[in-house]
């Protein structure tokens, strides 16, 4: 979702020097950069040495075993994953190295199809804990920052600042109910151009109309953008390919709505999902704070102008 | 009689082999139910919550491989172990990939099964302890966010941090610049006794959380010279303390305690949500005082108002 990340790193570890050469080629093809060792004892070496995204190596070899790299990298680099890649795998080699955290095994001989299915599965499983990792440890700054004002403006940004960091998206925008214009206003965004938050008045009747009616949490991809929302073609030059809309309840009153942007034409897995909710929920609340102390404080003025007028 | 370890499910479908897994692992207190078809299994835990599924991989009609993808879909699956007369690399490899802990095979020693149970137990508590705080943190964090009142803010961090540890009890106390001392502002399941035990010093009680600002623990209240009242402690059947610094812009502010009344290791995860909520509370103290102010100088403005309408008369 964010601008193109760095090559994903791998690290070959096998004492055949053909296999070597060749699975090298066929990984530095798909896009990966490519490191190799010989012998286990050159692995753990490289592994201190550098940062490895993924470690694809064989059990036997001269020498200490591939299972010593194995406990070493569930010991020390756990954010490294592991693919087994062997000729000869036994229940208890396999057992072993999967009880220690590898996530894949890939036996020999294989095609290059194969082995790059196995290395993009292992990325994508690695990603998604990265993410949710990511999430976990990043409510902790949301909750700091979301009790950190009561003043409404200030909240309103931080509410659209935070969720763009913690969903790491495009965008993100604040739109509050007006009910009586039937209109949802944009009251802060976020990572948007000027030019898309004053495209035009939003019809609440229109815009995400279910999701009003129904207080539900709607996807919408670029593929249903015609369909779905209300200036489609502004979304697109924008360069958002979905937005997920979630409701902002105050005493279970639907006060408006957070949207975020994404850059990617996708859904939200569910622990992404569950994240939104409950920053939502939180935001929620730190808005109804800072319009409760708006209003005493609105009303104070009031006050005092009424005392002055009078005297 | 130790209390019952956990309750395990066993399938297989050879009456020997349940009866002597169940023989093992009632002997080592867990409560057993064996099954023999994994149709009967998927029932036995739609009703019990088991912690342990040990599963045979061979049998007529629906195999241990589609059991464990079926049973991995509940709300809170019990860890799964394989237990097999017909090893392959094949099957390990897919019973681990849809999340047995372990691949054991026959013929087995009882202490391989126990220890291989005793394991996933362990693991599958604290797995439930870790889920158990987030949901709970989640909620109060929830409470404690949605008000402005400083006395709800102030209960709620107190009886929040009992529920999160499991405590016996909480105190949120200010400092006193002045006298030296820990004001006590809020309390939660402690006795009027314990809390007017006196005085309580900066220097004196647990100082490193008011000097340094550090989280500190005191796990026996018996042996730990940080306390003031330590005989006190022990009426209150207190044994063990947790405290975090309250800090708002750089200063200690006051304390946040919990108290438990068993001599206890608090795991780091509980001792990373406890300072969470200390921090979070500082945050919603500060919120709720200024809050507190300006309602204060609204009902001070609302009398000169009154009074002002008084004089000139209302009609």
């Amino acid at each position: 979702m964010t601008a193109r990340p760095e090559k994903t790193s791998i690290l070959v570890v096998d004492d055949e020097q053909i296999l070597h050469e060749s699975m090298k080629r066929i990984l530095e093809e798909g896009g990966y950069s490519v490191d190799h060792a010989f012998r286990a004892e050159t692995a753990k070496k490289m592994l201190s040495e550098g940062k490895y995204d993924i470690v694809l190596t064989d059990l036997m070899m001269p020498g200490s075993s591939g299972m010593d790299v194995v406990k070493e990298i569930a010991e020390l680099y756990p954010d490294t994953g592991v693919i087994i890649v062997t000729g000869y795998p036994t229940v208890d080699s396999v057992v072993e190295s999967v009880k220690l955290g590898a996530i894949d095994y890939l036996r020999k001989p294989f095609t290059p199809d194969e082995l790059l299915d196995v290395v993009k599965r292992a990325v994508d499983k690695l990603g998604s804990k990265d993410r949710r990792e990511k999430i976990q440890s990043g409510f902790q700054e949301v909750e700091k920052a979301l009790a950190s004002s009561l003043d409404l403006q200030e909240i309103l940004k931080l509410t659209c600042s935070q969720v763009v960091k913690l969903l790491n998206v495009k965008g993100s925008a604040v739109l509050i109910l007006k009910p009586q214009k039937r209109a949802l206003e944009i009251a802060s965004s976020c990572g948007l151009s000027q030019s898309y938050v004053d495209k035009g008045v939003m019809d609440s009747n229109k815009s995400i109309a279910v999701a009003l009616q129904k207080g539900e949490t709607i996807v919408v991809t670029d593929d249903e953008f015609d369909k779905n929302l209300q200036y489609p073609s502004e979304a697109r030059n924008e360069d958002i390919h979905a937005i997920v809309s979630t409701p902002l309840r105050v005493k279970d009153t639907i006060i408006g709505f957070l949207r975020v942007y994404s850059r990617e034409s996708r859904n939200f897995d569910d622990n992404e999902m569950n994240a939104l909710l409950k920053f939502a929920d939180y935001a929620a609340k730190s808005l109804e704070n800072a319009m409760t102390f708006a209003q005493v404080r609105s009303d104070i003025e009031g006050m005092k102008k009424a005392l002055e007028e009078g005297r | 009689m130790e209390v019952r370890r956990g309750k395990i499910l066993v399938l297989d479908d050879e009456e020997i082999v349940l009866e002597s897994v169940s023989r093992i692992l009632r002997d080592e207190n867990y409560e057993v139910t064996v099954c023999k078809t994994g149709q009967d299994a998927l029932e036995a835990a739609k009703t019990t919550q088991f912690s342990v599924f040990v599963t045979d991989l061979k049998m007529p009609g629906m195999s241990g491989l589609e059991t464990m993808k079926q049973l991995v879909e509940f709300e809170a699956p019990p860890a799964i172990i394989v237990v097999t007369g017909f090893p392959s690399v094949d099957s390990a490899l897919e019973s681990l990939k849809i999340g047995a802990v372990d691949y054991i095979q026959k013929p087995f020693s009882p202490d391989q099964l126990v220890q291989a149970v005793d394991k996933a137990i362990a693991r599958q508590s604290a797995r439930k302890s870790s889920s158990r705080l987030e949901t709970v943190y989640d909620q109060i964090r929830s409470e404690i966010a949605s008000t402005l009142e400083l006395k709800k803010v102030l209960g709620t961090a107190t009886e929040g941090v009992t529920r999160l540890l499991g405590a016996q009890g909480a105190t949120l106390s200010l400092v006193d610049k002045k006298l030296q001392q820990l004001r006590l502002l809020s309390s939660f399941g402690l006795t009027v006794d314990y809390l007017k035990k006196g005085p309580i010093d900066l220097f004196k009680s647990i100082p490193e959380t008011c000097l340094n600002q550090q989280c500190s623990v005191i796990s026996d209240v018996e042996h730990d010279a940080r306390l003031q009242y330590p005989q006190a402690a022990l009426r209150e059947g207190i044994r063990s303390i947790l405290s975090a610094p309250l800090v708002a812009q750089g200063n200690t502010v006051g304390v946040l305690r919990a108290y438990a009344t068993q001599p206890k290791t608090f795991t780091q995860e509980e001792i990373d949500y406890f300072v969470r909520l200390a921090d979070l509370s500082s945050l919603c103290i500060q919120n709720a005082r200024r809050y507190q102010d300006t309602k204060d100088q609204y009902d001070t403005l609302r009398d000169d108002l009154w009074d002002y309408f008084d004089k000139i008369g209302w009609e």
